[in-house]
Order: structure tokens, then C-alpha cells, then sequence
């Protein structure tokens, strides 16, 4: 017997993050999409984020926010103040900050010299109306100097209501 | 083969309550439903509450614990003490208590630890009540929380 849905999904994920000096609540990596399946079912896609990997190359130690959405909602762009409307902050369905005492630290399970890792682990469940959902980071600390695309998230999941390969 | 159970909601419930100011322990919100789904089995509806996200639109920041309950009891007056029965007592399913919030320009999410809250319950709905949890705040706006739940529901099909 197999079961076809409730199956695993692992989305590697780089955000376009330009190099520059950013200071703090602005906008490190403006929303991207992540896309899942490429059709999602009538009644859209359900699903939990079970595990997410964070790996910072810079090492700047800077605090940074990871936002996911289960909608397509601006925080700005790059470079520049976050904007957020409440309307648009209630489709946040997992936000995680690297000074987070409920997940882990940056740096707090380092594995390479330079780079600093860290894992969220608790489950976030997501109903998407499309195949998709979208991820945004905040900057969280003044003047720092920050290399081109430096940010790699693993995210892992468990999809319920659809088939995959 | 499908497996039609098991499936996850995704609730969103925008909550009221009277603007004012809170200390440790008093309420901020009083009881207050959530749906989970509107046609019940009638053996009812069997689930775990898995994951917890509460925007706090005003940014006020402060840990807050939710309680969740099976009866839409009151808890006492916003801005008061909690009261509450001991037979109400045993109508509450579980407890979360935020930690740091994380901040997202003026507004706030806060997402508490949460180990899976179990309940059996004979109606479509669960019910949610907010007290602070940190010193004095000071909330003017009166619809200030919404609150996102993930929940697995074992015993009804979800579209």
C-alpha cells in the first residue's frame, strides 16, 4: 500500500540579497517566491514546514529576521525600510529571528569556521491558495557591510493534499 | 490511496477586547471562539493543536500565555484578574506562553513553544483566552491580536 499524499519535500532556497550596507529594519532579501508544486489542487495546497536550515556565509554576526508567507505581500525592497500593513503581516505563518531564544542562535551549531548556521524546528502549518509560498528577511543591525546572496535556507516539509513524483 | 484523514486547518481569528492596561497574570482577552470546522462527526472532533503564531498588530511586544479551552466560560473582566470555577478549570486543554516577540516593523509576532494540545470535542470550535504574562502593558488598540493555529484534525475529511 503507499500513500500518496503526505510525502516529504525538500526546497533548497537562495535568496537574492544585493551586496551593500544595510542598516537596521531595513530590507535584507525583498519576498521571493518558493515555489512547491507547480499546480496546486482546486481547494489549494496544505502543508507544515517541519525543519528549516539557515546558513549566514557573512560573518558579521548581524541580527536577521526570516519571514514566511502563505500570500505574495511586500516588505519593501532591498536596501530599504521595511514596510508591513497588518493586513499583509497576518499571512505570516512562520518568523524566526537570529537571536530567537525559542529556535536556535546563528552560530549555535557553526560547522564551517566562517559561516554560522542555525535550525528551526517546531512545525508551521500552511494552507497556500496557489503551489507557493514566499520568504523575506529583515536586517536587523546598523551598518553592516553584507557580501552578495550570502544566505542558503533548506527548508523541509511535509505536503498533505497533493501527489508528488 | 489517499489518506483522507489526518489533514491540517489553518485557522485565523482576529480578537477584541477592551483597550487597557494589563500586569502579569491579568487578562487581556476573554474567551473568545476559534472554528476549526463547521460540520462535526457525531462521535465529534477528534485533533492536536501543533503550531501557534499571534500577530500583535499594536507592537506592544510583551509575552502573553493563551489558554485553551473547550467552553466558551468567561475567564473575568479584561484588564482584571483572572476568575474562573474549578469544574471550568478542567474545560482547559492546555496552555502556551509566548517568548521574545519578533519584530516586523510596527507589528510583532510572537509564536510560543508548543508541544501538540489534544482534544475531543463535541462542537466545531475550541475556545481561546489571552493574559499577559510580563509586566505592566498598555494596549489602546481593540483589536489588536490575530491569532493564526495549526491544527491536525484526525476524524473529518478536509477539501
Amino acid at each position: 500500500m503507499k500513500i500518496e499524499n503526505f510525502q516529504t519535500y525538500v526546497k533548497d532556497f537562495a535568496p537574492s540579497i544585493p551586496a551593500d550596507t544595510y542598516n537596521a529594519d531595513e530590507v535584507l532579501a525583498a519576498t521571493e517566491e518558493v515555489s512547491i508544486v507547480s499546480v496546486a489542487p482546486p481547494q489549494g495546497l496544505r502543508g507544515a514546514i517541519t525543519r528549516v536550515s539557515i546558513l549566514d556565509n557573512d560573518t558579521t554576526d548581524s541580527e536577521i529576521s526570516v519571514l514566511f508567507f502563505d500570500q505574495n505581500v511586500s516588505i519593501g525592497t532591498e536596501g530599504a525600510a521595511v514596510t508591513l500593513a497588518d493586513a499583509d503581516a497576518e499571512r505570516c505563518f512562520l518568523s524566526w529571528n537570529s537571536a530567537d531564544t525559542n529556535g536556535e542562535p546563528l552560530g549555535g551549531n557553526s560547522i564551517y569556521k566562517t559561516s554560522k548556521t542555525a535550525y528551526i524546528h517546531e512545525p508551521k502549518y500552511f494552507h497556500s491558495t496557489t503551489g507557493s509560498i514566499w520568504v523575506a528577511i529583515r536586517h536587523g543591525t546598523a551598518g553592516v557591510v553584507r557580501t552578495e546572496d550570502p544566505i542558503f535556507l533548506r527548508i523541509g516539509m511535509v505536503i498533505e493534499n497533493i501527489a508528488l513524483a | 490511496m489517499r489518506l483522507d484523514n489526518f489533514n491540517s486547518i489553518v485557522t485565523q481569528t482576529d480578537f477584541t477586547f477592551t483597550a487597557t492596561t494589563t500586569t502579569a497574570g491579568q487578562l487581556i482577552a476573554d474567551t473568545q471562539e476559534v472554528e476549526i470546522h463547521s460540520s462535526v462527526p457525531p462521535q465529534g472532533l477528534r485533533g492536536t493543536i501543533n503550531s501557534v503564531v499571534l500577530l500583535d498588530k499594536e507592537g506592544v511586544g510583551t509575552r502573553v500565555t493563551l489558554i485553551f479551552k473547550t467552553t466558551s466560560t468567561s475567564m473575568g473582566t479584561e484588564g482584571g484578574g483572572v476568575t474562573i470555577t474549578d469544574a471550568d478549570a478542567r474545560n482547559i486543554l492546555g496552555y502556551a506562553t509566548t517568548g521574545l516577540f519578533r519584530p516586523m516593523t510596527t507589528s510583532k509576532t510572537l509564536e510560543p513553544p508548543i508541544k501538540p494540545i489534544p482534544f475531543n470535542i463535541t462542537t466545531g470550535s475550541i475556545y481561546v483566552a489571552i493574559l499577559e504574562a510580563e509586566a505592566a502593558s498598555v494596549r489602546t488598540v481593540n483589536n489588536g491580536f490575530s491569532l493564526r493555529l495549526g491544527i491536525v484534525v484526525d476524524n473529518v475529511a478536509v477539501a
